[in-house]
């Protein structure tokens, strides 16, 4: 009895000690402290930067803006995709490649385009089984292509060219409202994340769905913190290492299949809670939120964040544990904006989509780093 | 060897929580959020688990949301016209009877703006799409406001799943959207920067309703008929919600298929059911010819509870169909037309004149909206940003609807009405109840 109670103070002691000092940041925490940015300057079709992809194998970033689509190869545009040659709209919002044969998958506002060995093939509402030609998000599931619109959510069979619809009449869909699809190579898992449905799970074993929603069913708060995703809203979902991660306009949230976690921004590092996009690395998170970038180590809780300092002169990667704030470190340049749309990595780098420019950022110094044109950081 | 196992355990036990207090999962509830205070107008006795738990872990809506993105620095084009868009169910659907108004008040506030010389000398335009609601059409169609129509702002539209659908569409065209028709409450309960509405919602009727029927009249069964769509599902939320709360659940909540026309005018089934319900009250949640339908047949079954409805009753089409049943039926109003205001007045004079007859709540509301947008534009220049933080900063505006107050989602939270249909005509401000939000 006296060992249990012992015990007990000292789970107590231990967790107020570990909550009050927090261990001494990792050195593998990754901190991307030198950025380069690309706007039309360096080819782009246009600034506002709604979407990328990363095909790492091919050293290429498939960049969609709302003037285009842009193929980057080493850093520069080699190529730019535009309705004259065949996109279904100019405006690319999703984008997915598939690794084992390296076509693209571009969702636009006006359906969605396969770009194949140099082809382009676009699918609307009116020639193909689309629910709908605005394409929110896009992914590549083995030999299919599933994609999220706002009159549901589906799969593109490309060997069998036939298609599959799910709405709330067909799956347990709070709301037909597809949003973000997302698929692990290797996994049994498809998620869906649904503007007012929450998440949906698809399992392929079982041809099944499940939903996941809002416990407390109520719009204007979020009652308990981790018991589920934060709000219907749900923009994103990234699932990797068993670990999937839900964004929505009102916070983060991770589920390990087992418990729920909610992070929000008045007690995480999370630079905001208006998140816009999600994407797991091995167990960590990175969010593109309206007010910069976030990224969250999912085992230790460690966040760092690229926003502008509180002057708005210049950059700064925050380091928090949990939310408390632990060191502040000035970066030469930072994201060019501030409003971030998508991410996608291409080996230790990443780059993220914003709504002025796009980003790249590094571990180390790359050399040729570049400077922001005047103008680009907009009225902040 | 006893001693030597409780020094493990107690090892063991602080290794773990070492571990735990490192993990994603040391936390278990957070830190509440010091923001606070009440959205939506939301009585004390309503507000969500206010019975059980004393502060959420969040509240949202509290203050005002913000787009911290680029692109206020545009430049203005050159331009022949100004294009404001219209979205509105026209054809092909039921709601056709809000949506033909709808565009009928943004003309006249457009040719009043132009009999003022327009923008800079430049006259505006209304260009109109079809909110068809088949599979997200307004999807597409903010989709062409945005980039081939090039308008500098969106009024529209109706029907809760459509609205929803356009509105996420405009975060990512960043085109602002102002609603006139749409009282779904969760509309503006996403977080989007670009959307505004100034006509009250379904919440704000419905604490109206509840609070004149729990506490004004003592209603202790009240019963809930309504559409099986978004409109019915969500337009009773709150109410349902509310009769929980107050102590008063609502002993059936029985609903109608939106093919009522092609399956059964006579709504048996539903009258029956209501029959069986014996209730002190009914709560109907319909538009205008269903529920007049619905009402004549409910009368016509013999149950004499009074009726309370939501505003789309108040059309000709309700009162036409209803007959003498629907005398003594009182509705929800976002907005009081008999009030004595000069501005208001003019409108109706005006829109008499140009369509033949009178001003519903829609045409009123989309005038106002139209003239929001227009001097939004005048403010801010031909932007689309600047645009959003003119209608953002606009939070109070006198308008022929009366004061439309934004909220910190941009939501018009000024006071509700309530109409009694009295020897055929709608009687506003009757009855006179207690707290109206």
């Amino acid at each position: 009895m006296r060992g249990i109670l012992l015990a007990a103070v000292a789970l107590l002691v231990c967790g107020s000690v570990g909550a009050e000092t927090p261990p001494p940041i990792p050195s593998d925490l990754p901190v991307y402290e030198h950025w380069e940015h690309f706007t039309t300057h360096d080819g782009l079709p246009s600034n506002k930067i709604m979407s990328v992809a990363a095909d790492p194998e091919l050293d290429r970033l498939w960049v969609g803006t709302d003037h285009g689509l842009a193929l980057m190869e080493d850093g520069r545009v080699v190529r730019v995709y535009t309705v004259e040659d065949g996109l279904a709209h100019r405006a690319v919002i999703a984008l997915a490649v598939d690794k084992k044969t390296h076509d693209v998958w571009a969702g636009t506002m006006g359906g969605l385009t396969h770009i194949s060995a140099g082809r382009l093939e676009t699918f609307t509402q009116f020639t193909s089984g689309l629910a709908n030609d605005v394409i929110f998000g896009v992914c590549v599931e083995n030999q299919n292509v599933w994609f999220a619109t706002t009159a549901g959510t589906g799969r593109y069979r490309v060997r069998e060219n036939s298609w599959d619809v799910w709405t709330p009449e067909t799956s347990p869909q709070h709301e037909p409202w597809g949003y973000f699809v997302d698929y692990n190579d290797g996994d049994s898992l498809v998620y869906a994340a649904l503007w007012g449905g929450g998440l949906i799970e698809y399992d392929m074993t079982r041809d099944a769905w499940r939903d996941y929603l809002d416990p407390d069913g109520e719009m204007e708060i979020d009652l308990l913190r981790d018991d589920g995703i934060v709000h219907v809203i749900t923009t994103g979902v990234s699932a990797r290492e068993g670990i999937v991660w839900v964004s929505t306009y009102f916070g983060l949230s991770s589920y390990d299949h087992k418990r729920w976690r909610g992070y929000m921004d008045h007690d995480t590092g999370l630079a905001s809670n208006f998140i816009n996009f999600v994407r797991a690395k091995g167990r960590r998170a990175f969010v593109c939120t309206d007010k910069g970038v976030s990224m969250v180590d999912y085992d230790t809780n460690y966040w760092v964040s690229y926003v502008r300092n509180a002057s708005l002169t210049g950059y700064e990667a925050r380091i928090y544990h949990e939310g408390d704030l632990l060191e502040v470190r000035p970066l030469e340049e930072g994201l060019s904006n501030n409003f971030t749309w998508a991410c996608d990595f291409m080996g230790d780098d990443i780059w993220v989509a914003s709504a002025y420019g796009l980003n790249r950022g590094c571990l180390a110094p790359t050399g040729s780093l570049g400077q922001v044109p005047a103008g680009l950081h907009g009225s902040q | 060897m006893r001693r030597l196992r409780r020094v493990l355990f107690v090892a063991v036990m602080l290794g773990v929580g070492w571990w735990a207090s490192r993990t994603a999962m040391a936390q278990e509830a957070g830190v509440p959020d010091t923001v606070s205070g009440i959205y939506g107008n939301t009585p004390e006795m309503l507000r969500p688990f206010s019975g059980g738990i004393s502060r959420p872990y969040r509240q949202f809506f509290i203050t005002p949301l913000e787009y911290p993105g680029p692109g206020r620095d545009k430049p203005e084009p050159d331009v022949d016209t100004v294009k404001i868009g219209v979205l509105a169910p026209l054809e092909r659907t039921h709601e056709r009877y809000i949506g033909q108004p709808i565009l009928k008040g943004c003309q006249l506030a457009v040719e009043e703006a132009n009999a003022e010389g327009g923008y800079k000398g430049k006259p505006f335009g209304v260009v109109v799409h079809n909110d068809s609601g088949l599979w997200g059409a307004s999807a597409n169609e903010i989709a062409k406001f945005s980039y081939e129509d090039s308008a500098w702002a969106v009024i529209g539209s109706v029907d809760g799943a459509n609205t929803h659908i356009a509105i996420r569409v405009a975060l990512k065209t960043e085109i602002p959207i102002m609603n006139v028709g749409d009282t779904d409450p969760t509309l503006v309960e996403t977080s989007i920067p670009w959307v505004f509405r100034n006509i009250a919602d379904d919440r704000q009727m419905c604490y109206t309703l509840a609070h004149y029927l729990f506490e004004d009249r003592n209603f202790q069964r009240t019963a809930i008929l309504r559409a099986n769509n978004r409109y019915g599902r969500f337009g009773v939320a709150e109410f349902r919600q509310a009769c929980i709360r107050l102590q008063h659940p609502a002993p059936i909540e029985v609903n109608y298929d939106m093919r009522w026309a092609e399956m059964d005018t006579t709504f048996r089934m539903q009258v029956e059911r209501l029959k069986r319900a014996n209730p002190d009250a009914i709560v109907l949640w319909a538009d205008a010819q269903p529920g007049g339908y619905l009402v004549r047949a409910i009368r016509a079954a013999g149950i004499r509870a009074p009726i309370f409805a939501c505003d789309r009753v108040i059309h000709p089409d309700f009162v036409r169909i209803a007959g003498e049943a629907a005398e003594g039926v009182v509705a929800a109003s976002p907005y009081d037309p008999s009030r004595d205001d000069p501005v208001l007045k003019a409108f109706q004079r005006h829109y008499r004149e140009q369509f033949g007859e009178e001003p519903d709540v829609y045409a009123a509301h989309a005038y106002d909206g139209a003239k929001m947008i227009i001097r939004a534009i005048r403010e801010a220049g031909l932007n689309r940003y600047r645009i959003r933080d003119s209608l953002a900063a606009m939070r109070r505006y006198h308008g022929v609807t009366g004061d439309i107050l934004f909220d910190s989602v941009f939501a018009d939270r000024g006071p509700t009405s309530v109409a009694s249909l009295i020897n055929g005509r709608w009687v506003f401000g009757v009855p006179r109840v207690s707290q109206a939000y």
